[in-house]
């Protein structure tokens, strides 16, 4: 019975998984195993998001719980005795747990003045003066950059520090992609259709980036120091899930508005409401 | 019987002209095409700016929150901003507009002037003025005029032509500011350009000094620099406005009314135009000396001067001709201008032999839909050589009110006591009928105490004479 349920909970996250690379391939179809950075459209419709900050470990207790979850079922079906009714009620109440604990994290609006829309703001978490540095687990695939139709697609991505960025080009002409930011310089040199340039970005800050050929295109890369980071969608919404509970700083940027920053306390239960203001 | 059957006749076709016109009126010009929204979100009627216009215009022509939310015609980059970050590598990102920055404002009209020799008369085209402005960036905006055709007929000089041509830098806070070019200064008592009566202009801006020979006059326009700035006040509720200038000065010729005030003012003028034209004269300057000036405004209440308080999310196209507030302003102008000098028993002509300043000081209320204008101007010439000073006082009061937002009656009177002659005074009563947000139907009447001593008799340039009539004028911008 166990190992029934352990191969359906697999099967499900399988099926999890493939949900959200054809997610991806639909935006780059042409990229295979490159990971997307979602857009705030897909991030509003829940796609990819929480599955891109979950870590391994938590992977695997989301494949446990949803076993376990699925074997209670079937013993329900089959069940008659009050021990395994009694089973089943511990199973649930470890599901809901592991559910709400999963939970904790931030969510809120915000609202900008005198910019297009309220979309774009990276909402992110930074480490408290007084607290500890820690590491945090990187993604396993690259990040990507696209070129496409003359712009950087997304126009602002926020990223953990230590992230590889992948920059392909998917455009009928020739691009060069490179920053004068301070916090990270870099020149990718003009390359065609096709090639993928790779750069790993290991210090907090906002990296703008531009093409050398392409004078109206931009883009900004904001590094973190935690994979705490969500990016609004146009009615300024952002969410971010799975955060470890403790004190932060908590920080929004947006290209053409002054950084705000204020203390944030992350419980253990539920999510925190925020809602910011962004103002020249 | 005729003759009132005439002018029936000419009120209908004047009245078709409007509804063709009006019919047809698509076009809306280049601030109003960029953001897709009415004149009446800046103007009061144009081209009399509300609050909102003001802060626009204070703003260097951007939206006073913020440009992106509004612009429906996106801008063409020059280079996206972050390339800033490359400067002094690179150049310095901007932009231009994306749509044409050209607008045409035309007028016609018809008078009626019981004491001239035609009595009344139909111009066909008074005006016929091309405007472009937009901005480039965040910070540079232009403004120009082009006048194809100006009192119905068409300018022979490039400074009528081109009445005004100027850059402008906005500092992110707007606080400091620089215009330069051909512009109308901020010294002046109201804007000649942004005036509601539009047959007779303001005597303030415009009358000269005839016994100096001194045809100076602020308006309508100077070439040079201008820096200005605005803060807003309490609250984000009215504020500051100040302003400095150093401009070349005006050289217009004889001033007008000069030859009311006889023979020896009328000869002495002659002499001095005869000398200037020997000496040499140039488009642009009449001496080295630069005329500089000064001053600010304070407006308490209403609408922040950079727009605090307005709306945010959208445009506001109703009812946003109320402000109640209260504008206290002033300012100083001082300039030197040529004029012959006795010295001995010889009259020479010096280029800047007469120092001469005005100074102004206004207070401009608005009460629900009600606005008031006063204000007193010294108007004061000092030859070389000569004890006396010549003297004007003016003084204005202007009064408007927004029965509907289509219907704006005003009234103004002037007063001119010269110490060098006789006082002058003149009504003029006006009401604008707003036909379409670009379509204006005035009916203008001056009423003025005049007679042919009156040194007003000779203003016949801008205003074609001051005689007791009224005129109808259709303005049609797009």
């Amino acid at each position: 019975m166990a190992i029934v349920s352990i191969l359906i909970g697999v099967m499900i996250e399988a099926a999890v998984f493939y949900r959200g690379l054809r997610s991806q391939r639909k935006k780059a179809h042409h990229l295979e195993g490159l990971h997307v950075a979602p857009s705030a459209r897909d991030r509003a419709d829940g796609l990819g998001r929480r599955d891109d900050r979950m870590t391994p470990m938590s992977r695997i207790l989301r494949t446990l719980l949803v076993a376990m979850l699925t074997g209670a079922c079937v013993v329900a079906r089959t069940a008659h005795s009050k021990g395994i009714l009694r089973t089943l009620l511990v199973v649930v109440l470890m599901g809901a747990a592991a559910a709400s604990g999963e939970a904790s994290g931030l969510r809120g609006k915000v609202t900008c003045s005198g910019v297009k829309d309220n979309s774009d703001v990276v909402v992110y978490l930074d480490r408290a003066p007084d607290q500890p540095v820690k590491d945090y687990s990187l993604p396993t695939k690259d990040t990507l950059i696209d070129q496409l139709n003359l712009t950087f697609v997304p126009h602002v991505l926020p990223a953990l520090k230590g992230t590889r960025v992948a920059f392909p080009n998917s455009d009928e002409v020739r691009h060069s992609v490179f920053s004068p930011s301070k916090t990270k310089r870099f020149n990718l040199g003009t390359y065609p259709k096709g090639t993928i340039k790779h750069v790993v970005f290991d210090q907090p800050g906002v990296v703008a980036l531009l093409c050398n050929v392409h004078a109206e295109m931009s883009a900004y890369v904001i590094v973190t120091e935690t994979p705490y980071f969500a990016t609004t969608d146009k009615q300024g919404r952002y969410e971010i899930g799975n955060i470890s509970p403790g004190q932060y700083l908590l920080r929004a940027w947006h290209e053409k508005l002054p950084p705000l920053s204020r203390k944030v306390v992350v419980e253990k239960d539920g999510f925190t409401v925020v809602d910011l203001e962004m103002k020249r | 019987m005729q003759r009132l059957f005439g002018l029936i006749l000419q009120c209908f076709v004047l009245c078709s002209l409007v509804w063709i016109f009006s019919a047809d009126a698509l076009a809306i010009p280049a601030f109003a095409r960029k953001y897709a929204t009415s004149c009446s979100t800046c103007h009061v009627a144009y081209p009399v700016l509300n609050a909102f216009g003001k802060a626009y215009k204070a703003s260097g022509y951007r939206m006073p929150g913020g440009e992106d939310k509004f612009v429906k015609v996106p801008p063409v980059s020059l280079g996206a901003p972050a390339w800033k970050q490359v400067f002094p590598k690179s150049l310095w990102p901007s932009d231009i507009p994306g749509g044409s920055v050209a607008a045409f404002w035309l007028s016609s009209q018809f008078r009626v002037n019981p004491s001239a020799t035609i009595t009344n008369e139909f111009d066909g085209l008074n005006e016929l003025y091309i405007l472009g402005a937009g901005t480039l960036g965040e910070s540079i905006s232009f403004f120009a005029e082009l006048e194809v055709i100006d009192g119905g007929t068409i300018p022979t000089g490039f400074g009528a032509a081109l009445p005004r041509a100027f850059a402008q830098y906005n500092h992110p806070s707007n606080k400091f500011n620089v215009t330069g070019g051909l512009f109308e200064p901020r010294a002046v008592l109201t804007p000649t350009r942004l005036r509601l009566m539009r047959v007779s202009d303001y005597l303030s801006n415009r009358y000269g000094m005839p016994p100096s020979g001194n045809s100076f006059s602020l308006s309508p326009n100077q070439r040079g620099l201008e820096v200005w700035g605005s803060v807003e006040g309490p609250a984000n509720k009215g504020g500051l406005d100040w302003f400095a200038g150093l401009v070349n000065g005006r050289d217009a010729g004889t001033p007008p009314g000069a030859g009311a005030f006889g023979s020896t003012v009328a000869g002495f003028n002659s002499r001095l135009q005869a000398a200037l034209a020997a000496a040499g004269r140039t488009n642009f300057e009449n001496n080295s000396n630069k005329d500089f000036y000064l001053g600010g405004n304070y407006k308490i209440g209403g609408m922040g001067v950079l727009g605090g308080g307005a709306p945010t999310d959208e445009l506001q196209q109703a009812d946003n001709f109320v402000d109640n507030s209260v504008t206290v302003g002033a300012f100083y102008y001082r300039g030197a201008a040529p004029t012959l000098v006795t010295r001995g028993s010889r009259e020479e002509f010096v280029r800047d032999g007469n120092t001469f300043h005005r100074v102004g000081a206004k207070i401009d209320a608005s009460i629900g839909k009600g606005n008031i204008l006063a204000g007193v101007q010294l108007n004061r010439d000092k030859i070389e050589n000569i004890s006396r000073n010549f003297d004007e006082i003016i003084t204005l009061v202007e009064a408007r009110y927004v029965l509907y937002p289509w219907l704006i009656p005003a009234v103004r009177f002037e007063n001119l006591n010269p110490n060098f002659g006789k006082a002058f005074y003149r009504w003029t009563l006006h009401s604008s009928t707003m036909i379409r947000a670009n379509v204006r139907l005035s009916i203008e009447g001056v009423v003025s105490r005049n007679s042919k001593t009156d040194p007003l008799r000779d203003f016949r340039r801008f205003d074609s004479g001051n005689d007791t009539r009224a005129q109808f004028r259709l303005d049609f911008a797009y």
